[in-house]
């Protein structure tokens, strides 16, 4: 859908660099960008020159692949009001989910990270997504492995259910 | 930011009550328990878990899409996981967070009680629910069905014994397991000495979101020398959940009760905060006037704020309204909308209040012509638009498109289906 776009028709995109923790610069489109609210609320106050954000808590991995679902989820978007515009059947919403649903498919580590970032940059429908995948995948432990790994000490030598 | 600083911020504030002094305490006592001796615990570890436990908000997030089976379990990973789960903000969350990712479950009332729940849309399971462990109700009976607390009744003494009425309610949370019993509270009969001849209830149980109380709502006909020179006699009690105490509530001059001949009329269905009765305005009343139908009957619904205590008057669709070949409405809650039931001569047609209260907003939901045993359903909810009904204590699937009903293939599912509602699991506390 995306390049069905006339680039001819459409203005010059504009672009902000991110720069990440350990120093990459990313240049992306600046609807991209905005899907994150903690830069959508930067941005008005910033100089219109100023387009550079250094994300401290960010590693250069992890932009990669925030940056990768903020441009999914902008075109799919375009695609799905296109497709409403127009009156046509899509299923854009239901291949959003499956997209979806493959991308937060990572190992731990990679999970924390982009639910840590996506909470720090406010990113709301991925940081709703990421905190799902961790509930999904603890659900049916016990409170010994909750422990190990949430790393967690054991305090509780009272009985929870005694005191009830 | 990698994996254990994440980690760490999960747990820095978990440690918060550790101090140096209480830890040692624990960990003499884990020692003393390692060598078997018998120690006075209560004596050296305080009871009540600390209060100001302050878990990180994702961690908070992540529990609060976990199901109350899990939550109950992981109380025990720590004193912070515990106190967590007993925080009414944290309930709140839950349901919220819970409840909106997840499919509601269904409730089936037949001889027992059993919970349906629906896997992806395509298959049905069904659960009994143990409910006798705790409460010992003979005729037991679905009332109310809200965040995840049943107001279970013992409807069968109500009609036979009729005096004590209302005996035997309680509310229960199927989930944690937990039940209150409700207070007895005789009816205080309007004329004295007057003749209890037959009477009958029509219940609710309702919450409203602002003030956090849930309330019951009883609503007792019955004859009387009263109600045969005026209009039927009412009783009309709630119970505040909060307060664990009831009081009468007024009774609006124009009202009058239809009596309830299904099970599902008697139960009011909550939208919006408001209980949502069939009724039969009086005769008499100020309010309306009564425009002669071939059953020489008008239908009203009444709702009955939660919050305020008082009851309204819900307009209807406009084009049921004069129609004389109206032989049956029934009016439930699908999905968060009032629903309403007509049954006609040779169709039903169901109609939903997309807008609160605005008359204008009635739109027609779905019909189902020529098919004589669909006289009475009740639509439970919808799922991947197939239409749950309920009739004639049968479960069936409709599905508008191809204007089908069949019945779904169910696993263990009970014969004879009383009652149905929609149900959520929850954390909310009991006592």
């Amino acid at each position: 859908m995306k390049d069905s776009f006339n680039p001819s028709i459409e203005p010059p995109k504009k672009t902000v660099t991110l720069v990440s923790s350990d120093g990459y610069d990313f240049e992306v489109e600046e609807e991209v960008a905005l899907e994150s609210q903690v830069i959508k609320d930067g941005f008005e106050d910033k100089a219109v020159d100023d387009r550079e954000y250094l994300l401290f808590n960010v590693h250069s991995d992890t932009l990669e692949l925030i940056i990768k679902y903020c441009e999914k989820h902008v075109s799919s978007r375009k695609s799905i009001s296109a497709a409403a515009a127009s009156s046509s059947s899509s299923n854009g919403e239901e291949a959003l989910k499956e997209w979806d649903e493959h991308f937060i498919s990572v190992d731990t580590n990679t999970l924390y990270d982009i639910l840590m970032a996506a909470d720090y940059l406010n990113i709301k429908s991925l940081l709703d997504l990421a905190i799902q995948k961790v509930a999904d995948t603890i659900h049916g432990r016990s409170p010994e492995q909750i422990r190990k790994k949430f790393n967690i000490e054991n305090d509780s030598i009272i009985d929870p259910w005694a005191s009830e | 930011m990698n994996y254990y600083s994440f980690l760490k911020s999960l747990t820095s504030s978990l440690k918060c009550f550790e101090t140096s002094n209480s830890f040692k305490k624990i960990e003499d006592e884990k020692e003393k328990r390692k060598k078997g001796r018998d120690v006075d615990r209560l004596g050296l570890i305080p009871r009540e878990v600390a209060k100001t436990v302050d878990i990180p908000h994702s961690t908070k997030e992540i529990l609060s899409r976990l199901p109350v089976k899990s939550l109950l379990r992981f109380r025990c990973v720590c004193k912070a996981w515990c106190a967590v789960v007993k925080d009414p903000l944290f309930v709140d969350m839950h349901l919220n967070n819970y409840s909106r990712a997840n499919n509601l479950s269904l409730i089936l009332e037949s001889y027992d009680l059993c919970m349906l729940n629906n896997n992806d849309g395509a298959s049905y399971e069904v659960a009994k629910m143990d409910y006798r462990t705790k409460s010992d109700l003979s005729g037991l009976s679905i009332l109310g069905s809200c965040n995840g607390l049943l107001c279970l009744g013992d409807t069968c003494s109500n009609m036979i014994s009729g005096i004590c009425l209302d005996s035997n309610l309680c509310l229960w949370n199927p989930s944690t397991k937990r039940y209150r019993p409700l207070p007895v509270t005789p009816i205080q009969r309007r004329a004295y000495g007057s003749l209890l001849i037959s009477c009958c209830s029509l219940y609710g149980f309702g919450y409203h979101a602002i003030t956090k109380d849930y309330k019951v709502v009883s609503i007792v006909c019955y004859d009387s020398e009263y109600s045969r020179q005026f209009s039927c006699d009412l009783e009309i009690k709630v119970y505040s959940f909060r307060y664990n105490s009831w009081r009468k509530a007024t009774r609006p001059l124009w009202m009058e009760f239809y009596y309830p001949r299904s099970d599902h009329e008697k139960r009011g269905s909550l939208v919006n905060g408001i209980l949502h009765w069939l009724v039969i305005p009086s005769t008499k009343g100020r309010k309306y006037t009564v425009i002669p139908s071939t059953k020489g009957r008008k239908y009203s619904v009444i709702g009955f704020d939660v919050r305020e205590e008082i009851f309204s008057d819900v307009p209807l669709p406009r084009d049921i309204d004069d129609d004389n070949e109206l032989n049956n409405l029934k009016v439930t809650a699908l999905d968060g909308y009032l629903c309403l039931i007509c049954g006609y001569k040779n169709h039903v047609e169901a109609w939903k209040m997309e807008d609160y209260c605005k008359k204008e907003s009635w739109i027609k939901l779905f019909t189902i012509t020529g098919q004589r045993e669909f006289r009475g359903f009740v639509p439970l909810c919808i799922r991947e638009n197939k239409i749950l009904l309920l009739d004639d204590n049968v479960l069936y699937l409709y599905d508008p498109e191809g204007h089908s009903v069949e019945k779904p293939e169910i696993k263990d599912i009970p014969e004879r289906i009383r009652y149905a509602t929609s149900y959520t699991e929850s954390l909310l506390p009991t006592d």
